[in-house]
């Protein structure tokens, strides 16, 4: 078994350090640095595997610290005077609702296929060997995160030891119940939306709900799980180890529209599914439509679910806020002045609010995954027209329909400001309204141009490339910084709307110089 | 050695894929396995292969006594080859070597390995996603003939490969043959009948062997084409 570890653990170092190798090698500058049999050269894969394994354990060790960020953070507002009692009631019901849902090994996926079907790992060993890992890397990550928690919360070191070990022992639990839910559905939990909504909606309630009634578990009743998790974890053992068809099972579930051999749904890129009910389309709709423009207008159509429709309940849901907050501070005036205060000194926030509710990184995502990805293995399609009138017909529609949410929100702040009585000069409205919809149409040819000049899909959509990435956290950052100053209204509406105007024309000058070359399947 | 199909019955919903098959493949042979679009040899390969469940029926491995055939007496190469991409062909083989060390018969070097499919040197060090389609199909059957299974199942695996390595596979196949029962579908009526030994058509839901008896190549050609077309029983 051991052995088996080590060979995994080497199959899959291995596979990361290429992965990673070979985004550097699509980065431009860094690309230029790597030689080109990087692959083969063993010195530079030592350095790289230290690297990468540090990275990894960094990275889950900053997941793990967030998690209990949040539970902690979450506490301390809700429940500042019972802190003890209800974190440990929330970590230990969180724990519980993850056993149901984070399932990672009896999924179907790549890894799995891998492993079992092509390289040939013993399947049995291989879940054992998996499950084992998982158990001891929980445990440590747990212990690391709750020593320095008890000096903050004020639990004993009782509790440390009880909640890492429940935790890791939950780890394990959740792997078998993927297994047994498999076994009996033939999917996993997360693939079946109702069953998953209903066990999350009920756990969370839970989770919060009771504290705040002053339910909370004590001593004994912690204990008591304890000892109940342990117990079913010897029973999951006995049922791992009397299964004996695990090689079948893995297979079954990386069946080949599971793993994306074919050109069925991803598991992961199921965001992009076309809903059957959009399937059909209204002819009256495509009446006088020619070329690409009917081409755009039929993928826009079926794609109404994560474009237009959710373009509208954003509106729909700014609406209502805004009467909520409109009609509130009419029933209680005195709250006119804060509103006001909070609008003026935060305007700049406007900013990162239209960064979320712009959908441009999942439509461009759909482009490609539903069309782009296989419309650009034909020379016709990659010709410079066809590039740029494809282009200007998406940003037409793009444009349009992220104005919807936009011209609520601006109207929704304006109408707020009117409620609250203070003199505002006109020009201020007008400021407001124009920058709102510069914003909006920013954020709209931003992604398209990025997805133009990078296309930064690879043909399964199983990874991005670096700089896209880059430049997505570069976006979100210039948002978060313009959240952390204070600009008067006029001065930042104007700033963004000079900016984003400069920034839009530069965009689309650089499509149509560059995208007829960038724009190709890598 | 015979692989046994008993009733093998297997649909998807309403729409019935193979209904009853019963048929016997015999160990020395290949068998070349024609149907049309649509007819069920992937599910047919999927079903013996156990990726799916079937509904009815049962696959048995008659080797001196007959019992269930297991996933270990099966390699199969699939008609899209899905290979980890980031790994180089030279680490991915030397992983797969490692691995199955214990159940490969007749070790060769890598090198020997990866002239088997005619993989030069330069490409060994190459990642699998910078590979070619048809690459990437001659790494995955080299690693199902290394194991030498009891059956090879190839959904078109010579489609996409360049002539001589084609007709390198095919001699190889030829030549591993022996004590083997290898059944190997393909739209391509020439391959099957340059290659096979049987000409076994995938028609009305059921597996039926087109006898070539004292028939001329054009004459027996135009009969499958026939079977095919008429969607008649043999």
């Amino acid at each position: 078994m051991f052995n088996t570890i080590s060979i995994y653990k080497k199959f899959e170092n291995t596979y990361n350090i290429n992965s990673f190798l070979y985004r550097l090698s699509k980065t431009p500058i860094l690309k230029k640095l790597i030689p080109k049999n990087i692959y083969s050269h063993t010195p530079n894969k030592k350095f790289f595997s230290i690297f990468i394994n540090i990275y990894s354990f960094i990275r889950n060790l900053l997941i793990k610290i967030i998690y209990y960020s949040i539970i902690y953070i979450s506490i301390l507002y809700l429940f500042k005077e019972k802190q003890e009692s209800s974190f440990i009631h929330v970590l230990i019901t969180l724990t519980i609702l993850g056993i149901f849902i984070n399932t990672s090994l009896f999924i179907p996926g790549k890894k799995n296929y891998y492993s079992i079907n092509l390289l040939g790992f013993d399947a049995k060993i291989y879940t054992y060997s998996s499950i084992i890992s998982k158990f001891i890397f929980t445990f440590i990550l747990n212990i690391i995160c709750l020593i320095p928690l008890k000096y903050i919360i004020g639990y004993s070191y009782v509790y440390v030891l009880i909640l890492s070990l429940f935790t890791a022992l939950c780890r394990i639990l959740s792997e078998v119940f993927g297994l047994i839910y498999y076994k009996s559905k033939g999917t996993s939990l997360v693939n079946n939306e109702k069953d998953y909504f209903t066990l999350v909606i009920i756990l969370i309630s839970c989770t919060y709900v009771l504290p705040y009634f002053n339910i909370t578990m004590n001593f004994n009743i912690v204990i008591s799980i304890f000892i109940i998790s342990i117990i079913l974890t010897l029973i999951s053992i006995g049922y791992l180890k009397k299964i004996s068809d695990y090689k079948i099972i893995y297979k079954r579930m990386s069946t080949k529209s599971s793993i994306g051999l074919d050109d069925r749904k991803l598991s992961m890129t199921s965001i992009y599914e076309v809903s059957k009910k959009d399937y059909k389309i209204d002819d009256k709709k495509l009446e006088g439509k020619k070329g690409y423009d009917y081409f755009n207008t039929i993928f826009f159509l079926r794609h109404k679910r994560i474009l237009t429709t959710s373009a509208r309940n954003y509106a729909l849901i700014l609406l209502i806020l805004s009467i909520l907050i409109g009609t509130y501070i009419c029933i209680h005036p005195e709250y006119k002045t804060m509103v006001y205060n909070i609008i003026n000194n935060k305007f700049s926030w406007t900013l990162i609010i239209m960064y979320f509710l712009n959908r441009g990184a999942i439509v461009t995502g759909a482009m490609f995954y539903n069309c782009d990805r296989s419309m650009l293995k034909y020379n016709f399609y990659r010709e410079e027209n066809a590039i740029i009138n494809n282009f200007k017909t998406r940003v037409k529609t793009v444009v349009k329909v992220n104005l919807i949410p936009a011209f609520t929100f601006s109207l929704g702040i304006i109408s707020i400001l009117l409620l609250t009585g203070k003199q505002i000069p006109i020009i201020t409205y007008l400021m407001i309204f124009v920058s709102i919809i510069i914003m909006s149409i920013l954020f709209s040819i931003h992604y398209l141009v990025i997805y133009y000049l990078l296309q930064p899909y690879d043909e399964d959509m199983s990874m991005k490339s670096m700089s896209y990435n880059v430049i997505s956290f570069l976006t979100y950052y210039i948002c978060y910084l313009c959240t952390t100053h204070t600009f008067s209204i006029m001065n930042f509406t104007m700033f963004v709307t000079i900016l984003s105007i400069i920034y839009i024309l530069i965009s689309l000058m650089l499509v149509k110089k560059k995208a007829p070359f960038t724009f190709r399947l890598k | 050695m015979n692989l046994i199909v008993e009733n093998l019955t297997k649909s998807y919903k309403d729409n019935v894929v193979l209904k009853d098959v019963n048929f016997t493949f015999e160990a020395g042979k290949i068998y070349g396995l024609i149907g049309r679009n649509g007819a069920g040899k992937t599910t047919f390969f999927n079903s013996i292969n156990k990726d799916i469940n079937i509904d009815k029926g049962q696959i048995l491995l008659d080797d001196n006594f007959s019992r269930d055939i297991n996933t270990n007496d099966i390699g199969y190469v699939i008609s899209t080859p899905n290979v980890p991409e980031f790994l180089t062909a030279k680490e991915f083989l030397t992983f797969f070597l490692e691995i199955n060390k214990d159940k490969i018969k007749d070790k060769k070097t890598i090198d020997e390995y990866f002239s088997m499919v005619d993989i030069k040197k330069e490409d060994q060090n190459k990642l699998l996603k910078e590979y070619s389609q048809g690459m990437k199909n001659k790494i995955q059957m080299l690693i199902e003939i290394i194991l030498m299974p009891k059956v090879l199942l190839l959904d078109e695996p010579l489609t996409s490969l360049d002539v001589v390595v084609q007709d390198e596979i095919k001699k190889l196949l030829k030549s591993i043959k022996k004590d083997r029962i290898i059944i190997f579908s393909t739209h391509i009526l020439e391959i099957a009948m340059d290659l096979c030994d049987e000409i076994v058509i995938i028609n009305n839901k059921k597996l039926e062997k087109v006898e070539k008896k004292d028939l001329d190549t054009k004459k027996y050609k135009d009969k499958i084409i026939r079977c095919l077309k008429e969607n008649k029983n043999v």
